[in-house]
């Protein structure tokens, strides 16, 4: 007999139905058979309790006779497979319908294994399993990379290539072809009111076919349109022709305006085409026109002048090694006379990668980080196959009697094993359907909010996919089903069936108590990685980068054609004047370049007094020429003197400049910065003045390891020309809350003023945390997936143990065991089980710490806050866990629980 | 005895209710007080687990039921063998002496 509590638990008893015919039946008999009884002289209640007794357990009899009433028949005992295997299923499916509270459980927890590991393969198969859609024969294709010493001594490899540097790649042998691009980059699309945003990929006529790419409609542009003063011409990604025009099949021969000039549409990209790379583009190019058009033709010469991306297609035979050795000579022999005169690397390698730029030798922090949420996914699913591997080892403690039985009956063993196998696969398989819905969702939002610079296949189902997710259904069914299978089936047939219950629970416990062990370690090492990652992610959110990011918006005006500098620089007086009267805003001031976007630098300064200025080694000065008011606007502190102010920006105002503190220091280490003198112009030697210092920003990433050197000049400064790049706008709040106001103000200040884009100055810096946003949320996501389901479990061996235990806990209570010891006595369980849990997953987290260090930031991996609050969750959810199942311990009634037996 | 020893008694009980069944049609209590008169209590089989074994074997073919009156005039359900089931037992009758041997040393085993 079951104790009432496992029962309840595991639902036994199945449901009853209504069957007239098997009642009728039923009540012939015990009519009959109390009537025999009483004819040899019993008393009716004597009867009544003799058949009862006889016929066993009445409930379970009705249920089973309904069971077969419903039509589903036990197969004859055979042994060939294909009947076995039907048959087994056919149990498995009965015993998964008997017990909709289990299954669903089990299946529930497989799901979010699953579910899991299917989010993360998606994002792990894009960034670093599969090429860029629609490459041929990627393995031939190579990205270029250029590996080089820059000038203070560090060896960098760098994707960046500049036109003539492309020339030389191109006559390399090896490379069967040779193509470039670059961006995609945001370009203005149309004009007036219907003027949008679009991301605009240039690109070389030759990049195409060596890529292997046809056209879903038209055709790509040719050498003859990929060159200087040719007819401009556009192809337009498939997802953009479906969004912008409807897939009017039309839109060929169409203009369309990008930028500085009308462009005619000749092609449509197929879905999905993101050329090389992986980011989304809407738009391509031809390179070389559109540069023209957009920048003159000072690249086609420059060695200066890095814009473009390489990528070589391997002649037939040509070895790796090959091709890098001839095409690194190529390189050196363009640069010969610049390295020559000691100004670039004599030893500079091409390093021919592979298309999947995240195995390449400049991996993005992100690709980094999908790698370790890869293993961290299966670690989710390692976690969830050991909780229903405990619940089925549970579980198989009460059907060991029925397993040694048919033991005894001669059922082999190994069919017995197939059989319990078996059903933890269609758990499994029903986990893993539930996991493909929640994926397909998850999917979604996983890939837009963590990885927006990401093209994914919409649909996120893919054959690659279902193939993952049946492998991990697969080894989800196998992990959990083995164990429990064979336990259940080692069981000493004349113990199992003289011990006369699942009380004795023997060596099947031991396993479960290292399976819940084993849960409650991996979950404190994924919260442990949650826990570093966050703290990364607010090290770094939290960062002073100098300038107030969060107050800041960044308003950038997109012109009419090409109008003459002088104009566009009067306009943006104009906005700016227009935007400092909104409400909610602050200050506003002109800025030449913008952090974490633009930086210019003009060479060394000439102080007067100094013999030679000191370099800084990541290059700089740099220089910014800044309206009156740039300082206060980006939160930067005058640090001594005075910041640049209305009067300098008067046409003729005395030249003057603002020195950042980390310059001073280098220019000026006496601390005379003030009133001292730069020259800038050795023809027209004038004085510009340094009038103040001010705190130090970080230019263009949250780690430099050295505040670069900087200075401000005013905008009547005579050695620095040109329009403003865009309106620094500082704000009372969020920026947003003000943007629409100030792009329509600043529309408004021309007629000539095509587009306003205005992005809050934290959307620029943003990128250089997705590392840690993506770390942080993943983690946290799995490793709280993972508490639940440690805690699920935890929770359902020790309810289960207190209602096995029934009997024993009856007795204590009965001998004036008080409420206090039993809930003790719980409780002390359940912390044991979780103390050894979190001692063991904290060893493991400390040992692996230092891999994971490259991808933390400002936090030592060992940090003792984070495992000590991780410890102390993990027994603190051990105590909750713990606790309803040690009130049940109470409420155990003495009586009832002996008189059960 | 619970249903989860149903297993235990299902091929042995199949061949007794088959050869129960084999003089003539009986009721499910007729065929319980038969078994028990011919095995002289040694076999004691819960009724319940005779209820399911015939409802299975009718199921399978082996069996036909109808309902008729029994001889204190009560309603009942009458069993009787088909052709399989007659093939049945006698393939039973031949297999029986390993089966017996098996469900012997479980039975032997269980304080029933």
């Amino acid at each position: 007999m079951l104790p009432d509590g496992v029962r309840r638990f595991f639902r036994l008893d199945g449901v009853l139905g209504r069957d007239d015919d098997v009642d009728a039946e039923l009540q012939h008999h015990f009519e009959a058979a109390v009537s025999a009884h009483r004819r040899q002289g019993l008393s009716e209640d004597e009867a009544r309790a003799a058949v009862r007794a006889r016929f066993g357990d009445e409930r379970a009899y009705r249920a089973a006779l309904k069971r077969i009433g419903t039509g589903r028949v036990r197969m004859r005992e055979k042994t060939e497979w294909g009947e076995a295997i039907v048959r087994s299923v056919v149990r498995a499916i009965r015993g998964m319908r008997r017990n909709p509270g289990f299954t669903f459980s089990v299946a529930f927890v497989l799901a979010l294994g699953i579910g899991a590991n299917a989010v993360m393969f998606g994002v792990v198969d894009r960034l670093l399993l599969s090429p860029p859609q629609h490459i041929v024969e990627h393995d031939d294709v190579r990205l270029l990379h250029v590996q080089r010493e820059i000038f203070n001594g560090e060896t960098r490899t760098m994707r960046s290539f500049t036109w003539p540097d492309y020339q030389d790649l191109k006559s390399v042998s090896a490379f069967a072809s040779v193509g470039a691009y670059s961006g995609p980059q945001e370009v203005i699309v149309g004009r007036g009111e219907e003027a949008s945003l679009a991301d605009a990929v240039q690109a070389t006529a030759s990049l195409f076919p060596l890529l292997g790419v046809s056209p879903s409609r038209g055709r790509f542009f040719t050498e003859a349109e990929d060159r200087l003063g040719a007819e401009p011409v556009a192809v337009l990604a498939h997802e953009y022709w479906e969004r912008e025009y409807g897939q009017n099949p039309d839109v060929l021969g169409q203009q369309i305006d990008i930028s500085q000039a009308s462009y005619t549409i000749i092609g449509i990209a197929p879905p999905g085409f993101t050329g090389a790379e992986l980011a989304p583009a809407d738009l391509w190019i031809p390179m070389q026109r559109s540069q023209e058009i957009e920048q003159g033709d000072g690249w086609v010469d420059s060695r200066g002048w890095y814009w473009l991306q390489a990528v070589a297609r391997l002649g037939d035979g040509a070895t790796t090694e090959a091709a890098e050795a001839e095409s690194s000579a190529a390189h050196r022999a363009g640069r010969a006379e610049m390295i020559e005169q000691d100004f670039y690397d004599a030893d500079a390698l091409i390093i021919a990668g592979p298309v999947i730029a995240a195995r390449g030798p400049n991996p993005t922090s992100e690709a980094q980080v999908a790698r370790w949420l890869g293993g961290v996914s299966l670690i989710v699913l390692l976690i969830a196959c050991f909780n229903v591997a405990n619940l089925l080892l549970a579980r198989a403690v009460t059907t060991r009697r029925e397993m040694a039985v048919r033991l005894a009956l001669g059922v082999g063993r190994g069919r017995l094993v197939a059989e319990v196998v078996l059903e933890a696969m269609l758990l499994a398989l029903l986990g893993a359907g539930i996991a493909m819905g929640v994926a397909r969702v998850l999917s979604g939002t996983v890939h837009r909010v963590l990885l927006p610079g990401v093209a994914f296949t919409d649909s996120g189902l893919d054959g690659r996919l279902l193939g993952f997710a049946l492998l991990a259904t697969l080894i989800a069914g196998l992990v959990t089903g083995v164990l429990p299978a064979l336990q259940g089936t080692r069981t000493d047939l004349t113990v199992a069936l003289r011990s006369g219950g699942p009380r004795s629970s023997g060596g099947g416990s031991r396993l479960r108590v290292a399976l819940l062990v084993g849960q409650a370690a991996l979950s404190v090492v994924l919260l442990v990685g949650a826990g570093l990652f966050v703290k990364s992610l607010d090290r770094a959110e939290n960062l002073d980068l100098g300038f107030d990011q969060d107050r800041v918006l960044v308003t950038m005006l997109e012109w009419n054609e090409s109008l003459p500098a002088a104009e566009r620089a009067s306009v943006y007086s104009e906005a700016l004047d227009r935007v400092r009267r909104l409400p909610g805003v602050r200050e506003a001031a002109l800025t030449y370049t913008i952090p974490f976007y633009s930086s210019i630098s003009l060479g060394q300064p000439r102080v007067p007094g100094l013999d030679s200025v000191p370099r800084h080694h990541n290059g700089g000065p740099y220089v910014n020429k800044v309206g009156a008011g740039y300082l206060e606007t980006m939160g930067l502190s005058v640090r001594a003197g005075r910041g640049i102010g209305a009067p300098d920006d008067t046409e003729g105002a005395s030249p003057v400049a603002v020195v950042s503190e980390s310059m001073a220091a280098a220019y000026w280490p006496a601390g005379d910065a003030i009133g001292s003198c730069m020259i800038f112009d050795e023809d027209e030697p004038v004085c510009t003045e340094v009038i103040g210092v001010v705190e130090n920003h970080r230019r263009q990433a949250l780690v430099e390891d050295d505040p670069h050197f900087l200075y401000y000049v005013n905008q009547g400064h005579p050695d620095f020309q040109g329009p403003p790049q865009a309106i620094m706008v500082g704000t009372d709040g969020d920026p947003e809350l003000v943007l629409e106001a100030v792009r329509a103000e600043a529309r408004d200040a021309s007629t000539q003023v095509r587009f306003v884009n205005a992005t809050s100055l934290a959307d620029f810096v943003e990128p250089e945390l997705r590392s840690w946003t993506m770390g942080a949320a993943m983690f946290t996501v799995f490793g709280a997936l993972a508490l639940i389901v440690a805690a699920w479990g935890l929770y359902s061996v020790l309810a289960f143990d207190v209602a096995l235990r029934r009997h024993e806990l009856g007795v204590r209570t009965a001998l004036g065991a008080g409420v206090g010891r039993l809930v003790h006595m719980v409780i002390r369980r359940a912390v044991g089980l979780v103390g050894v849990g979190t001692a063991l997953g904290l060893l493991i987290a400390l040992a692996a710490a230092p891999f994971v260090r490259p991808l933390l930031f400002q936090v030592p991996e060992r940090d003792p806050m984070t495992y000590g609050v991780v410890a102390a969750l993990l027994m603190l959810v051990g105590c909750a866990a713990g606790a309803v199942p040690a009130m049940r311990a109470t409420r155990v009634d003495p009586r009832e629980a002996l008189t059960s037996e | 005895m619970t249903r989860r020893q149903m297993s235990l008694l299902q091929g042995t009980l199949d061949v007794l209710v088959l050869r129960a069944l084999a003089a003539e049609p009986r009721h499910g209590y007729a065929v319980a007080e038969w078994i028990r008169a011919r095995t002289d209590g040694t076999l004691d089989i819960e009724d319940g687990a005779l209820y399911t074994s015939l409802h299975r074997m009718q199921k399978r073919g082996w069996l036909q039921a109808e309902w008729g009156v029994s001889e204190n005039n009560r309603r009942a359900k009458y069993y009787a063998l088909t052709e399989e089931g007659v093939a049945e037992l006698s393939r039973a009758r031949g297999d029986w002496a390993r089966y017996a041997e098996a469900v012997f040393k479980v039975l032997g085993s269980e304080e029933v």
